[in-house]
Formats: C-alpha cells, sequence, structure tokens
C-alpha cells in the first residue's frame, strides 16, 4: 500500500517537474495556500513570523 | 536571441506570483460586505486591531467614532452610547473602538495610522485613569491590542511628522522590548520590533538592516492589509443591519436621568457605593476590609501616561482631528475609602487639563462628579449618569459639525 503511494507520488512528482507550465502552476499552488493560509488562519501572522528573525 | 529567451523564462514566474498576489487582493475586497452600521455598537477586535472597518466608519457622515477603554464594554447599562443611541435616534450612529487596556498610545498609533480616513473630521476620546502608574501602560496588556498592521501603516504616512514617527517608535520599541523580555518571542513579530527600534533610534547595523528588510516591511503590509480586509469581511457577513428608528427632535434628558437612576437603584442593591452587584460581588463583597487604605500609596502624579497622551493629541493635531476628550473622574466615595486621597487625584486631573489645554483639545471635564452617586457603575468604570452627560455632549457635538 505505501509502496504502492509512494510510486505514484514519485511518477506525479516526475511528470509534473517534466512539463514547466505545470511546474509553475505546482509553485503558483503553493504560494497561493501559503497565502490563503495567512489571511484566513486566526494566528496564521505568528506562525508564519514567529522565529524568522 | 538566446539571452532574451533566458530572460522572459525568469521573468515568468515572479510575473506569476505577482499576478497571484492581485489576483487574490481582488478577490477579497470585493468579497467584503457593504459596511454595517451595527458594527459601531460593539467594540470588536477588528477595529481595535485592523484599520479597514475604521475607515469605512469615518466615510459616513453621520457616524461618530468613540476611542475608549474597558468602559466600553458596560453595555447592560442603557445609557452607554451604543444603547442611547440605538436606531441613529439622535441622527447619527456611534462606533466603539476600544477595550480593556487601550490607552493613548494605542489610540495615537490606530489614528495615526487611519491615512486620510479620519483627517478633518471629529472623534471622541476618553483614557482611563488606572493607567497613569508610574509606568504607564504595561508591555503584556500595550502587547494585547498592539496591532503591527497599524505601526507599519503609520510609519508608512509621509503626512505625519519624522518627530511624531519616533516618539511612537520609541515607545513601541520599549514595550515591545519589555514584552520579549518578560515571554520571549511568543506573539510578537521580531521584524516589527526591530523596526520600531532602528526608526526610535537609527544606528549604522540598524540601518543596514532596515535596508535589507524593507522588502518585508512592504509585504507584510500588503498581507496584514489583505487579512484585515478578510476579518472584517467575515464580521459583516455575521452581523444583521441595524434597525433605524424615526429620530426624535428632542430627548427629554430629565426624564432619562429619572431612567437611569431608577435602573442604577436595581443593580446595585448589594452595596453602599453605587457599584453593579456582580462587580462588587466578584472583585469587592467579603474581602472590603482589606481595601481599606490599600491605595494609601498610589500616585498618579508621575507617570509615562502623559507623554502617550501628548502622542496622542499630537496625532489628532497633525491628523486636522478636532477630539472630545472625556475626562473620566475617579469614584470619590471609594478612593477615599481606599486611601487614595481628594489631593492626589486632583494632581492627576489637572496634570491631564493642562496637556489637553496645551493642544487646545476640547474637554468634557467630568471630574467634578467623583462624589455623584450612580455617575460611574464600578469603581472606575462610567456608569448610568456618567453615560448620560457623555450622550449629551455627543449630541452637542454632532451638531457642531
Amino acid at each position: 500500500m505505501i509502496k504502492r503511494l509512494s510510486d505514484f507520488i514519485t511518477a506525479a512528482e516526475e511528470f509534473v517537474y517534466s512539463h514547466t507550465a505545470l511546474r509553475y502552476l505546482w509553485y503558483i499552488g503553493i504560494v497561493l495556500a501559503l497565502l490563503l493560509f495567512w489571511v484566513y488562519g486566526e494566528d496564521a501572522g505568528t506562525a508564519f513570523v514567529y522565529n524568522a528573525f | 536571441m538566446k539571452l532574451l529567451k533566458i530572460i522572459a523564462r525568469a521573468l515568468v514566474l515572479p510575473v506569476l506570483v505577482l499576478l497571484t498576489f492581485l489576483g487574490v487582493a481582488f478577490a477579497i475586497t470585493a468579497a467584503v460586505p457593504e459596511y454595517k452600521d451595527s458594527a459601531g455598537d460593539d467594540n470588536y477586535t477588528q477595529k481595535i486591531r485592523g484599520l479597514y472597518l475604521l475607515g469605512q466608519s469615518a466615510a459616513k457622515s453621520d457616524n461618530i467614532i468613540i476611542y475608549g477603554s474597558s468602559e466600553l464594554r458596560t453595555l447592560e447599562i442603557s445609557t452607554n452610547p451604543a444603547n442611547f443611541f440605538a436606531g441613529k435616534r439622535a441622527g447619527f450612529q456611534v462606533n466603539l473602538i476600544g477595550r480593556g487596556s487601550c490607552q493613548s498610545l494605542t489610540h495615537a498609533m490606530s489614528i495615526a495610522a487611519s491615512g486620510d480616513s479620519l483627517t478633518g473630521g471629529k472623534v471622541v476620546l476618553i483614557t482611563s485613569p488606572q493607567s497613569y502608574v508610574k509606568d504607564g501602560i504595561a508591555a503584556d496588556l500595550f502587547m494585547a491590542n498592539f496591532s503591527a498592521q497599524q505601526y507599519l501603516e503609520l510609519m508608512a504616512d509621509d503626512g505625519l511628522s519624522p518627530e511624531i514617527k519616533k516618539d511612537i517608535s520609541r515607545r513601541a520599541a520599549e514595550l515591545l522590548g519589555q514584552y520579549k523580555a518578560l515571554h520571549g518571542s511568543a506573539g510578537a513579530d521580531n521584524a516589527v520590533m526591530y523596526l520600531a527600534q532602528h526608526n526610535a533610534n537609527p544606528g549604522a547595523i540598524s540601518t543596514l538592516r532596515n535596508a535589507v528588510t524593507a522588502p518585508y516591511y512592504s509585504f507584510m503590509r500588503y498581507a496584514y492589509g489583505l487579512k484585515d480586509k478578510a476579518a472584517s469581511g467575515r464580521l459583516l457577513e455575521s452581523l444583521r443591519e441595524a434597525e433605524e428608528s424615526a429620530p426624535l427632535r428632542e430627548i427629554d434628558w430629565a426624564r432619562e436621568e429619572s431612567a437611569a437612576i431608577e435602573e442604577a437603584r436595581l443593580m446595585t442593591g448589594n452595596n453602599d457605593f453605587g457599584i453593579l452587584d456582580d462587580y462588587y460581588t466578584t472583585y469587592i463583597g467579603t474581602r472590603l476590609g482589606r481595601q481599606k487604605d490599600k491605595d494609601a500609596g498610589l500616585d498618579y502624579s508621575v507617570s509615562k501616561e502623559y507623554g502617550d497622551l501628548r502622542i496622542l493629541f499630537e496625532v489628532c493635531r497633525q491628523k486636522g482631528i478636532e477630539p472630545l476628550f472625556v475626562h473620566v473622574p475617579l469614584h470619590g466615595q471609594w478612593s477615599d475609602y481606599t486611601g487614595f486621597t481628594a489631593q492626589r487625584r486632583q494632581a492627576y486631573y489637572e496634570n491631564v487639563k493642562k496637556i489637553a489645554e496645551e493642544y487646545a483639545i476640547e474637554i468634557l471635564d467630568l471630574t467634578g462628579y467623583e462624589y455623584e452617586q450612580y455617575f460611574l457603575c464600578d469603581i472606575m468604570h462610567l456608569g448610568w449618569k456618567g453615560w448620560l452627560e457623555v450622550d449629551k455632549a455627543l449630541v452637542g457635538f454632532y451638531n457642531s459639525r
């Protein structure tokens, strides 16, 4: 089960990284997720900057 | 040609990220419901630490913004302005901003960060006597209401003088530093503390650090602004529209006072101080004997809060705001019992009055009502008759603009 899941993730990762457009979409997705977490998370601001400086 | 292709490919991702940020900002802004006057009836955190709701309220010509502290929470009293003027019975809506420990510096930062939204307007300011202890506001109480968004916004406001920004930064750096020493980094954005330290006392290293972190501060202004709008939007969605009643031409103040006294009598049956029953039971009650002369050493004649009050008045002056400052009395009978003498109380009253006169601030001086029964609802907060005096002043204040 775990082996199959691992193989699937690896294959998906290779597929995404072999296509420039998909790779960029993946990066944008991460940025969007972080931004929405910051905006809507209750103490997200603290979580982000807590030990950054 | 190959070089152009490399540059173009390098720019694609940053441009996409920028478009994502702009798209999110647009979507969140578009989703915020229209401002509702009922947001003014309670002291929501979004109004204390944010700026969006303040700007929306200030844009409405029939809103009176009241900056205060814990006395704003006395919503069980019918003469509290939020109750007394419900339904715009005198033609205006009050907007309560503040909660416990919101003192001069917190109000000053909110007003300083308001951009042009309050410029040329009027606000009501209420501060509490108990913050005039020697060291002024405590670091943890300041931190409970501190807004990094407001600090970053006021520092970016070219309309404020470098001197006032430095004064605010000096106090913010001092209190943020004290808070960090007490509690570590939890809850505080160290980058904002470093910025305040730099603005208060710039040095070579802090200037270098500030140059490196400048993009971070710019981004944080954008991010805090978005978060403020999203939180304000959620609040506005949860509120009902304020119900408006037909404005009354005249308020019968004598009748209102009789009703206030009757209400006070019913709510203060278990003590001789005219204090709310619940408050008396919780904080005094069987411990009354131990309170005798406990404040014999208390002194409000020297306090950092006076400096913060100057900052608040100076910010109002630079913003072109005409404030009405409510000078709240102490509870005379209670203060005599606890040993905070009339002479020392008078010294505090005079200090505040002198500062208000220095800045030509319109003052509603209630300090002569120390011994008026039911003027306060406990040992420090405005009560039935105290709020009624404020209500009378608000009507005059609104009609004079």
